[in-house]
Formats: C-alpha cells, sequence, structure tokens
C-alpha cells in the first residue's frame, strides 16, 4: 500500500494563495476597489456549489468509494429543489426537497458500489445519463419549458443578507462551516477515523469488526446530501433557475478540486475558492469595456472555456497527489 | 465453430437483454407517473423497427453511435474510462467543417482529406488526457469531462465567428459539395458513411484481437501489473487507446457533417453533436465493449433515438424519455452479477 496517511499540502496551498492573490490584485488595479469586492463575492457565490460537492466527494473517497455521479446528484437536486418549492410556496422546503434528492440518488449509488459490488464508474457515469434525462423530461412535463424553468416568485427564492451594500448569500458561510465541520470529523471522531480505515484498508477494517459497507453507505449519502445542497444552491439560491444544462460540469471541476486536494477538506475549499473564481471571471470580464468587439465575435465563449481551462492547466502543472490508497474506487466483496 | 460456441456467444447477450427490459421498464414507469400511456413508448420502438422510414433513420442514428461507443470500448479494452467521445466529436467536426470548406480539392481526394483531418484532430485531441493520465496520475474522467466542455465552447466560437455562414446566422459553413455524401435514399439522412462507420468497427476488432498492439491493450485493460511484468509498454498501450478512441470519435465528427444531408454544418448551439458521445457509452454497455457487439446495439440504439421524433411529433412525449431509458441501462450494466452470465465467454477469449 503506498501513498502518504497524512496530506501536507504545504506547496499546493501556496500555489493557490498566490493564484488567487494575484487575479485578485490584477483585478483591482484593472478596475478599482468596487469592482474588485464585486469580483470576490462573486468568486464566493460560484465556490459554493463546487466546495459542497467537492467535501462530499472527499467523504466519499475516504471511505473508499469514487463517486462521479455527483455531477448528475446535483443536477437532480436542482431540479428536485426548485419543483419542491414551486409546489409548497416556500424556500425552505424546497430544499430540503433537494437534499432528500441527492440523498436518494446517492444510496441508489451507495447501494450498486457497496452491496452490488458494481464497477462505480459505470454506475456513476449512469447517473449523469439518467440526471440529464430525467431533469429535462421533467422540466416539460412539469412547466412545458423545454430546457430551463425560471422560478415563478421571489418568495421561493433564498433570501439574501446584506453587508454594507453587497448582497451575499448565507449559504457561503454554511458551506465555509460544512467543510470545517467535515475536517473536524474526519480528524476527530470515531466515525472519521473508521471511515479513513475502510477506505485505506476496507479487509483489516472488516476484520475488525466494523461493517465497511454500512459506513461506505452513510459516507455516501451525506456526500450526496452535500451535493445535493450545492445543486439546490444553485437553483434557488445562486441562479434562480432550473434548467437540464445548469450544472455544466460543476460536478467534475468538485472532484478536480479532491484531486488537487488529495482528500483534505480545507486544501480542497481552497482550490473550490480558485475555480469558482475563474468561472466568475469568465463572466464578469463578459461585461469589461475592453471586452465589447471581442464579444460581438462570440468572444463570450471564450471566456467560458476559462475554468475548465483553469482546471487541466493546474493539473498539468501540479501532478495530481498521490491517492491514499489504491483501494478508492475498488469494489470491496467480502468474504 | 461449432454449435456450442455459439450458443455460448448468444447468452452473452442475457445480461445486455435484461438490462434493456430494465430500461425499458423504467422508461414506462416514468411515462406512467407524467400522465402518458406506458406503452407509447413501444409504439415508438414499433416506428423504428417496422416502418421504412423509421430503420432507415435508425441506420442513420446508428452511424456516429456505433463509433463513439467503439471509442468508450477501446477505452474498457485499456482499463481506461474514456468518456471523452462527446468533446472529441465536436472537435472532429468543426474540423471536417474548416477543411471541407477553406481546402478545395476534387472529389474523392477532397473526402479522404476532410475524413484525415477529423480523424486527426480527434487523436490530437486525446494526448492531454493520455498525458496526464501516465505523467500526472489525474482520473481521465475528470480530464475529458473538462475538454468536452473545452471543446463544447471552443467549436461554438469557432462556428460564430471563423466559420461563420454569412447567408444563415448561427450556423456554420456547408461543407462544399465535393466532400458531401448525398442520402442514399431521397428525403433521409441516411448516407454512405453508416458502412464507413461498420468497416472502422471491423477494423477495430481485427486491431483488437488479432494485431499486437490489440493484444497489449487487452492485456493492459485486463491486469496492468501482470501486462507490466510480461514486458509490455502499459504506457503505450494506454495512448494507444485513447488514440484509436479518438481517431473513433472524430470519424463521428465527420459522420455527423460531412454525412449529415441536408445541413452539412453544425449550428451554435452544437444541437446535431450533443449526446452522441454519452449515449455511445450505454450502446458500447449493451454491446459488451466487443466492436462487433456494438454495431448491432448501435442499430438498436439508433432505433431508440429515431423513435424520438415520432413520439414527439405524434404522440406528444418529450423525447428526453429515451435518455432515462439510457441511463438506467448503462446503471443496470455496472452490476457485476449480469457481467457474471458472459463472464465465461470473456475469460475463454482474452486468454489468447
Amino acid at each position: 500500500m503506498e501513498g502518504k496517511m497524512t496530506a501536507a499540502p504545504g506547496k499546493e496551498r501556496l500555489v493557490i494563495g498566490l493564484a488567487i492573490a494575484v487575479i485578485l490584485t490584477a483585478a483591482g488595479f484593472a478596475v478599482g476597489i468596487a469592482d474588485f469586492i464585486h469580483l470576490f463575492i462573486l468568486g464566493l457565490n460560484a465556490m459554493v456549489p463546487i466546495v459542497l460537492a467537492a467535501v462530499g466527494e472527499v467523504l466519499n473517497e475516504r471511505g473508499g468509494l469514487f463517486n462521479i455521479g455527483i455531477e448528475g446528484i446535483m443536477l437532480l437536486a436542482s431540479f428536485g429543489a426548485v419543483y419542491a418549492a414551486e409546489l409548497s410556496g416556500s424556500w425552505f422546503i424546497g430544499l430540503l426537497g433537494g437534499l432528500l434528492v441527492g440523498a436518494l440518488v446517492a444510496y441508489l449509488f451507495a447501494l450498486i458500489a457497496t452491496y452490488g459490488a458494481g464497477n462505480q464508474v459505470v454506475a456513476g457515469v449512469g447517473i449523469n445519463m439518467l440526471a440529464l434525462g430525467l431533469v429535462a423530461y421533467f422540466l416539460l412535463v412539469a412547466w412545458g419549458s423545454p430546457g430551463f424553468h425560471l422560478l415563478s416568485n421571489y418568495e421561493i427564492r433564498i433570501p439574501k443578507i446584506t453587508i454594507r451594500g453587497y448582497s451575499v448569500s448565507w449559504m457561503i458561510i454554511v458551506a465555509l462551516g460544512i467543510t470545517g465541520l467535515i475536517h473536524f470529523v474526519l480528524e476527530n471522531t470515531r466515525f472519521g477515523l473508521r471511515l479513513k480505515a475502510a477506505g485505506y484498508n476496507p479487509f483489516v477494517t472488516d476484520v475488525s469488526g466494523i461493517n465497511v459497507y454500512r459506513l461506505r453507505t452513510v459516507a455516501c449519502v451525506i456526500g450526496g446530501v452535500l451535493a445535493g445542497l450545492g445543486g439546490a444552491y444553485m437553483s434557488l439560491d445562486w441562479l434562480g433557475l432550473s434548467a437540464s444544462t445548469l450544472i455544466q460540469g460543476r460536478g467534475f471541476i468538485a472532484l478536480a478540486c479532491v484531486v488537487f486536494g488529495g482528500l483534505d477538506p480545507i486544501l480542497t475549499l481552497e482550490a473550490g475558492y480558485l475555480f469558482g473564481l475563474l468561472s466568475a471571471l469568465g463572466l464578469w470580464l463578459q461585461n469589461i469595456p475592453w471586452a465589447a468587439p471581442l464579444m460581438l465575435k462570440g468572444g463570450s465563449y471564450l471566456f467560458l472555456m476559462l475554468p475548465y481551462l483553469a482546471v487541466l492547466a493546474v493539473l498539468t502543472v501540479f501532478p495530481g497527489r498521490q491517492r491514499l490508497s489504491k483501494e478508492i474506487g475498488m469494489p470491496y466483496r467480502r468474504g | 465453430m461449432n454449435l456450442r460456441y455459439f450458443w455460448q456467444t448468444l447468452k452473452i447477450a442475457e445480461g445486455p437483454v435484461f438490462a434493456i427490459l430494465i430500461g425499458l421498464i423504467a422508461g414506462m414507469v416514468v411515462l406512467g407517473a407524467s400522465g402518458y400511456n406506458p406503452l407509447y413508448i413501444f409504439r415508438g420502438l414499433e416506428y423504428s423497427f417496422f416502418t421504412k422510414h423509421g430503420i432507415i433513420s435508425a441506420l442513420a442514428m446508428a452511424t456516429p453511435l456505433m463509433l463513439t461507443a467503439i471509442t468508450w470500448a477501446v477505452g474498457i479494452r485499456a482499463g481506461v474510462f474514456n468518456v471523452g467521445a462527446e468533446g472529441t466529436l465536436m472537435i472532429g467536426a468543426v474540423m471536417a467543417i474548416a477543411a471541407g470548406t477553406l481546402i478545395k480539392l476534387p472529389i474523392v481526394l477532397h473526402h479522404l482529406v476532410v475524413m484525415a483531418f477529423a480523424m486527426g484532430a480527434g487523436v490530437l485531441w486525446t494526448i492531454p488526457v493520455a498525458y496526464l493520465k501516465i505523467k500526472r496520475n489525474v482520473h481521465e474522467v475528470v480530464s475529458t469531462i473538462m475538454l468536452n466542455w473545452v471543446a463544447n465552447f471552443l467549436v461554438s466560437f469557432l462556428v460564430v465567428w471563423p466559420l461563420r455562414d454569412p447567408a444563415w446566422p448561427m450556423r456554420s459553413l456547408k461543407i462544399l459539395p465535393t466532400a458531401r455524401f448525398q442520402p442514399l435514399v431521397a428525403g433521409s439522412n441516411l448516407t454512405l458513411v453508416f458502412f464507413l462507420s461498420l468497416v472502422f468497427a471491423l477494423v477495430s476488432y481485427v486491431l483488437l484481437w488479432h494485431t499486437k498492439i490489440g493484444q497489449h491493450i487487452r492485456a493492459t485493460g485486463f491486469n496492468p501489473d501482470t501486462a507490466r511484468n510480461c514486458g509490455i509498454n502499459v504506457s503505450r498501450a494506454t495512448v494507444f487507446a485513447f488514440g484509436i478512441g479518438g481517431a473513433a470519435a472524430g470519424l463521428a465528427g465527420y459522420a455527423l457533417t460531412a454525412g449529415l444531408p441536408p445541413l452539412w454544418s453544425i449550428s451554435e448551439k452544437l444541437g446535431t453533436l450533443v449526446n452522441y458521445g454519452f449515449n455511445g457509452i450505454c450502446v458500447a454497455a449493451i454491446g459488451v465493449n466487443h466492436p462487433l457487439g456494438i454495431i448491432f446495439a448501435a442499430i438498436f440504439f439508433g432505433g431508440i433515438l429515431s423513435s424520438r421524433s415520432y413520439m414527439q411529433m405524434f404522440l406528444g412525449v418529450a423525447p428526453e424519455i429515451t435518455d432515462v431509458v439510457a441511463g438506467v441501462i448503462v446503471l443496470i450494466l455496472a452490476l457485476p452479477e449480469l457481467s457474471k452470465m458472459f463472464g465465461h465467454w470473456r475469460r475463454g477469449k482474452v486468454t489468447v
């Protein structure tokens, strides 16, 4: 069994901090302090779904599951949240609906991956395809709108808090809190330590009397709830719409954050902010005056590529840390 | 080729057929839950398999599916999960448009040049994936999905600006008549490219099962450590698997531009290109990741896709119901209990 037990995130942390600082400083010099703060907050907004999904995936991978279905879970949850909110007229019920959908889909994945000993990548791809089909289908059935549905009124959008004239979502604080909580759980609680054991060596864990399947299932469902929260945030709070193309690969950006963060929740959070900032930058640059001539010629598409290219660039320049265990993504069979 | 071997070969189909049944049942449940007649799904399939229009349309749909399925299947045989067909297909399509409109050549030569451009672009597009996988230990699913989105936006940009058709906004230029394929049956979009993709499937079968590099690819997928100890260059086999997959997806992009009458072009929203890559995964899973199985699976799945327009127009059902069916089929086929049924056959084949 190769790999390091403890993460040593010194170099990565420095690099991410520098990258964020450079982007924000450059923007600050280019456009002034007001826009600088605006960009900073846009980055926070864009960070939330990536970080929630990524931290959930950290739990999954610590337990030994490799769930690439989080993209689909986010998409289904974003739709489920809007549907529940429209039915009940309350954003809180909507949020709960999103969490429930996330938990159910993750439970399905966990059953296939643990008790069924299935191929996790194929199952994840299946969940993504299923999500795309179900959301597009039910958007049409529920509201007769092909492709997307705008929230019908502002009552069911998650209320924002206002700090010095900037409206900020309180989900940002929730995301930060959850990251800290997961970090604490993984390092300091019995559940977290057992989970890490199940991911590191399921055989020994099983022999010492711990139910690996149940542990992995619980972790996967919690991960699904977090991804569902990210999806519900996107539809009910940030963008205020449900669409079959809502997530746009954010689940996979979250996976890249997990790879880069080496299963450390705090470092994953930092990577999540960097990629969130870059995707916000892509949208923000489109409104910059000097970009106007390019915009006329379809330049917006070039800016939209920014976060994805950044993920590829970061993964190319800094090798993904060795996975903690070769067991991740491998089905465990008892006996 | 005795009778028992034939019977065993037939048995492989058990798993996929079971998965297809479950998928169709799931589709019926979704239809029923949303207030439609669940049997509409069979009305759609009846159209695609028992009417002339339907069969032709199914074969046309099967053309790119066969190729994107081979992308996934070759990856699986080498032990990698290449979900990059979606983006590679788009790059192949846009390169076909570029070569088909900007280069002027006589008729057969032009076809070949455009095809070479599309396939070459597909191969080149997989280089970063192989590099990240081998040198940087990055999971190929992450890098291919990132490249899919890059390809999506890059191709949209190319369609909107450099390759824009001045006469038809939001669409690219049409491929010149010297590089087009005409429909085999008037009014359909079935062209000779169908046979091209059949040939590609057969070639990839020969490549995987009857050449040295194919043997290395399959050995790598079977057990990379053993393969390495046997002196096989595992990295080289992986690069080849990605490359063959890229060529297949690039050819699929070619099929969806040069072989797509009457458009011979792509739109800004890439409506004629999306989802073939992911549906290809389903096709490959149904065809047990074997090029010969994929040919049949692609024609079947082409039938499912061609029933979309029928169900939408005549029954008022949202066409995305077929994506639900495909997703459930893939989920069922991810379970190994079913693959055990055809495990015998595969083991018999792998130990050459």
